[in-house]
């Protein structure tokens, strides 16, 4: 019996994967064209792989703040305790965290009295490394909480190193500063007065108070 | 931030998508569309592209089948949301693309149902196929003969699926698979000698 010589074509379906920014861009696409039920399929600002959104107070659907022109964005590893202890000690609220599939966290957004502070793990592929890799951090974070004497004790038992007990200091704060176990540096402080820059200047020694800029006179 | 995922490839305004579908029997036809698409993308893509052999043109044949789909589920058609029917929207827009690719080559060469190529020679043709030349003398035939051969062997589909496809009667797309047959077995057998 004769084989037909075209049956040697076929040709079975197999998958290939595509492109992952084609996959991307006609999903997004395909979203649009179905009108899928938002109910079903949300719109976040962004997201990656796996978002979770731990605020239950600010879902990713309703239009969240717009952050100050300057955010900070701390290196610190592992950021998964990072979150936990400033939670602990600063009532932060996580709104976004981006945990990448090899379990470091990518990205997340922490909400401390109304700031954003945005965080990761050390990347060092990238060049993001944290205060401990690079031997300390030239940076202080300055935080107004309502309690500068509860946060210190918070940050006490959770294991900061506490340069200063809270005092009061001429400009107006009492004020804290520790270094966290992630190797931030943070001036953590209470407005309790509001003086001006006449009676600043009275009450320091040793510095030129000025306003307006250096030239200013 | 360097470290934000995907931060070097897309705009952080770009709406971005999660879905969250639970597996239930009565989902609705555009969210088992979707779902299709994320578990199967590399079916269609990967079916297109083994048949039309360049990245760009199965990209723009994938998205127009998917595209495509949804767009008979926004207009409410009951239809039943399966790979199957993807494949078969695919088959569509892929020898709608060898048509235009035809019309926009048409003067440069004439290969659609050439006259010449007269159905008087009958098979048997007991070639055995070597199976690599044979895809490159495929890719050089006209769209028509292309398509018809395509779906008629590499898809193993009956004469009266592929006639639904092209839209032409079974009698015609007989007609066209001699012809498409004659004309490939010219062609493989000039690159052969």
């Amino acid at each position: 019996m004769t084989v037909d010589p075209f049956e040697r074509l076929r040709q079975p379906i197999e998958p290939v994967v595509p492109d992952p920014r084609f996959t991307t861009f006609l999903r997004a696409r395909l979203v649009d064209a179905l009108a899928v039920p938002t109910a079903t399929v949300k719109f976040p600002e962004r997201t990656t792989m796996t978002t979770t959104t731990a605020s239950p107070t600010t879902p990713l659907s309703e239009p969240r703040p717009a952050p100050s022109a300057i955010v900070p964005y701390v290196c610190v590893t592992p950021a998964v305790d990072a979150i936990a202890w400033y939670t602990a000690v600063f009532g932060a609220v996580e709104e976004v965290r981006y945990t990448g599939d090899d379990g470091r966290i990518g990205h997340a957004e922490l909400r401390i009295r109304g700031a954003l502070l945005t965080l990761a793990d050390e990347y060092p592929e990238e060049g993001h490394l944290s205060a401990h890799s690079l031997g300390g951090s030239p940076v202080l974070l300055q935080l107004t909480v309502d309690d500068v004497d509860a946060v210190h004790i918070l940050a006490l038992e959770h294991g900061a190193d506490v340069s200063a007990a809270p005092a009061d200091q001429p400009y107006g704060n009492r004020m804290t500063s520790f270094v966290d176990p992630f190797g931030l540096r943070w001036l953590v402080q209470t407005v309790i007065a509001v003086p001006t820059t006449a009676e600043i200047q009275a009450a320091v020694e040793g510095y030129t108070v000025t306003e307006g800029g250096a030239d200013a006179s | 931030m360097g470290s934000r995922p995907g931060a070097s490839d897309f705009d952080v305004t770009e709406r971005w998508v999660i879905v969250d579908v639970v597996a239930s029997p009565d989902v609705d036809p555009g969210e088992r569309l979707l779902r299709l698409f994320d578990d199967g993308v590399g079916e269609v893509y990967g079916y297109v592209l083994s048949r039309c052999r360049n990245r760009h043109v199965a990209e723009d044949v994938t998205t127009e089948t998917f595209l495509g789909a949804a767009d008979t589920i926004r207009r409410g058609a009951d239809v039943d949301v399966t790979m199957a029917w993807l494949i078969g929207i695919a088959r569509h827009k892929l020898v709608d693309q060898w048509r235009r690719e035809e019309r926009d080559r048409r003067g440069l060469r004439t290969l659609t149902d050439d006259p010449t190529v007269v159905a008087t020679t009958v098979d048997p043709w007991d070639e055995q196929l070597d199976v690599l030349v044979a895809r490159d003398v495929l890719a050089e035939l006209g769209a028509h003969h292309r398509a018809v051969l395509t779906l008629r062997y590499l898809d193993d589909l009956p004469v009266r699926h592929v006639a639904e496809v092209l839209q032409r009667t079974e009698h015609a797309t007989e007609a066209l698979l001699v012809r498409a047959r004659l004309a490939f077995r010219r062609r493989y057998e000039e690159v052969r000698t």
